[in-house]
């Protein structure tokens, strides 16, 4: 079963994306709750795609995807998704595609807009 | 020294007004100015008085050698030019002008005195400085007159004015000296001096006076400025504000003192402004964790991601849903809104097809339209026209003309969307044909926070003013501007422009 790893620090939006993720889709989904348990979880699990919300306590998506390269080489193609409250200005295509990151959502984010994002991600691989 | 600081304290210090202080300052400004204005009339006055005593010694010395050309001759004895010329006393009539005049000589060309109108004293004297200097028949020699002092006069300085005097042929018959007593010369001089100044000091005074009485006036008005801006200034801020000079102002330094409350008040209106635009931040933040929670359990239990869905609970969900989504469009453009006015929203202009942003929307909203049973039109005249500009402001104006539109055209309505040239513009038009705007209420539209009053013969669209008002800005910022018409019963069209980008 694919797995799906959520590093949100915001429990609301975790549980909705896990709910709609796990109960509509049949996914199985990690939970982390900043950048530093993320890193530790996906070096565990090797998860098939990540969401990352844009801002937590301890750094932002961009910190995550470093620290992961940094740390796992290996899962720096994983596809990755950025949840994000504000349209980000600076988004650069190509910066952010090294990163493994696909696309960025708007959050709160859409039942649709999760189930694109997870076939798109899917699909790729 | 105590008495000057005594004067300090009493001029400049706290408790004098600042009408007085000011008053003061340019009291000595102009009492200053004054006086100087007085030396230079007094040096002037004494100018001109000199150069008429030398004029006066001029005439003498014309006169006497007009004489002395028609009636000296050297070939004549002494006795018979002196017999020619007539007595001593009756000349000295002619030649005594003033008082200031002591003596007047005649010379030959030898040197020898030929002729003398003095005083009895001044001839003594007079005997004793009856050589000319080499160096003053120079000077006459060049120019036909000449002056020198001598110190030693009994009765102070005396000038002496000489001149040379030619006889018929050219021939040098001698010389003609006139001594001016200065002191004769200051002495009246000095009277006159005495009446001019007394003169121009009462004249000063009344000018003083009348320039002190408008100094005045005018000082106490920027007292009053002055302090009006003071008071403003401790009103804008905080009580707990670090405390600022008593009221009034009254300190040495009042525009110094003036300009650090204004400075303070600055900082503290920064400061309210960074807080309001985190404040603004925390809240669009803290709204969406729930707004989250709201949205997307409506639309998971509406595709019945806990079990069954019934017709009746569907339509309540979807009330649910379509209002927490107006609530979220609502809080973004306020958000977008405290950006704009903070100057943080970013815009990325660039060169984009009109019709793009068009399409993004009328397909954004063909699903909820049709629901509404309201058609959506899209009309492309020119499908390679292009926009400079952000598309994604440009959709955001779009999109909110459009949720507008939708919210007030009646079912089997339409909503037409445009674009086309204009004048170096492209123009959008988002038309509708529901009931309309009252002209009387259209103006205000675009202001913030604008809510229609219950009295005015409009539907109830509140929330509509904000978003009109995010359009207004959005598309100013993008050289543009907005414009609605619309006539009650005839739809409202709303039109905006973008810069055609260049090619």
């Amino acid at each position: 079963m694919p797995t799906v790893l959520i590093v949100d620090d915001d429990p609301v939006s975790r549980q909705f994306m896990k709910d709609v993720l796990s109960a509509g889709m049949g996914l199985a989904v990690q939970e982390a709750r900043n950048v530093g348990e993320g890193i530790a979880l996906a070096q565990d699990s090797a998860p098939d795609l990540i969401l990352l919300d844009q801002h937590m306590p301890d750094g932002t998506a961009a910190d995550f995807c470093d620290g992961l390269i940094g740390k796992a080489p290996e899962l720096a193609a994983v596809p990755k998704w950025v949840v994000t409250g504000e349209r980000p200005l600076d988004w650069d295509e190509d910066i952010w595609r090294k990163r493994g990151v696909v696309g960025y959502m708007m959050k709160p984010c859409q039942i649709d807009q999760l189930e694109n994002a997870v076939r798109k991600a899917m699909g790729k691989k | 020294m105590r008495i000057f600081d005594y004067l300090k304290e009493k001029v400049l210090g706290d408790g004098v007004s600042l009408r007085v202080k000011i008053t003061m300052l340019v009291a000595v400004y102009l009492t200053m100015a004054l006086a100087v204005l007085t030396g230079i009339i007094i040096q002037l006055q004494q100018q001109a008085f000199l150069s008429k005593s030398e004029e006066s010694a001029r005439e003498v010395i014309n006169e006497l050698s007009s004489t002395l050309y028609h009636k000296w001759s050297p070939k004549r004895t002494t006795e018979a030019n002196r017999a020619a010329i007539g007595s001593y006393h009756a000349l000295s009539d002619i030649v005594f002008r003033n008082d200031s005049m002591v003596y007047v000589v005649f010379q030959d060309s030898k040197g020898e005195i030929q002729y003398i109108a003095k005083s009895l004293n001044d001839y003594v004297w007079m005997m004793n400085h009856s050589r000319l200097d080499p160096y003053a028949l120079r000077r006459v020699s060049i120019t036909g007159f000449a002056t020198r002092s001598f110190a030693s006069y009994p009765e102070g300085r005396v000038t002496e004015y000489i001149g040379a005097v030619y006889g018929k042929e050219k021939e040098l018959l001698g010389f003609i000296r006139v001594g001016v007593s200065e002191k004769t010369v200051l002495a009246s001089m000095g009277q006159m001096t005495r009446n001019t100044v007394i003169k121009i000091v009462a004249v000063n005074v009344l000018i003083l006076s009348a320039l002190l009485l408008v100094a005045f006036y005018a000082a106490s008005a920027l007292e009053m400025r002055l302090n009006k801006i003071h008071t403003q200034a401790k009103k804008m801020l905080p009580p707990s504000a670090p405390a600022i000079s008593p009221s009034p102002l009254s300190g040495a330094n009042v525009l110094v003192e003036l300009s650090r409350e204004l400075e303070e008040v600055d900082q503290f209106v920064q400061g309210l402004k960074h807080k309001f635009m985190e404040l603004a931040s925390t809240i669009s933040h803290e709204f969406r964790s729930p707004m989250q929670a709201i949205q997307g359990y409506t639309d998971f239990l509406r595709r019945g991601g806990a079990g069954k869905v019934t017709p009746e609970m569907d339509k309540y969900l979807k009330i649910i849903g379509e209002n927490s989504e107006r609530f979220q469009g609502f809080i973004d453009n306020v958000m977008d809104l405290v950006r704009l006015d903070g100057g943080k929203l970013q815009f990325e202009p660039v060169s984009f097809p009109a019709a793009e942003p068009l399409g993004k929307i009328a397909e954004f909203f063909s699903k909820q339209a049709a629901e509404s049973g309201i058609s959506i039109k899209l009309q492309l005249s020119a499908p390679e026209l292009h926009a400079f500009g952000d598309p994604n402001r440009v959709y955001q104006v779009l999109f909110n003309l459009v949720s507008n539109a939708l919210k007030f055209t009646p079912v089997g309505g339409c909503i037409e969307l445009m674009a086309r040239e204009n004048n170096g513009f492209v123009e959008f038009f988002v038309k509708d044909n529901g009931p309309g705007i009252a002209a009387e209420s259209q103006a205000r539209l675009f202001t913030e926070f604008y809510q229609v009053t219950d009295t005015e013969p409009v539907r109830g669209f509140k929330g509509l003013g904000i978003g009109l008002a995010l359009c207004k800005k959005l598309v100013r910022a993008q050289n543009g501007s907005i414009r609605l018409e619309s006539e009650s019963g005839k739809g409202v069209t709303v039109s905006f422009t973008i810069p055609v980008a260049l090619r």
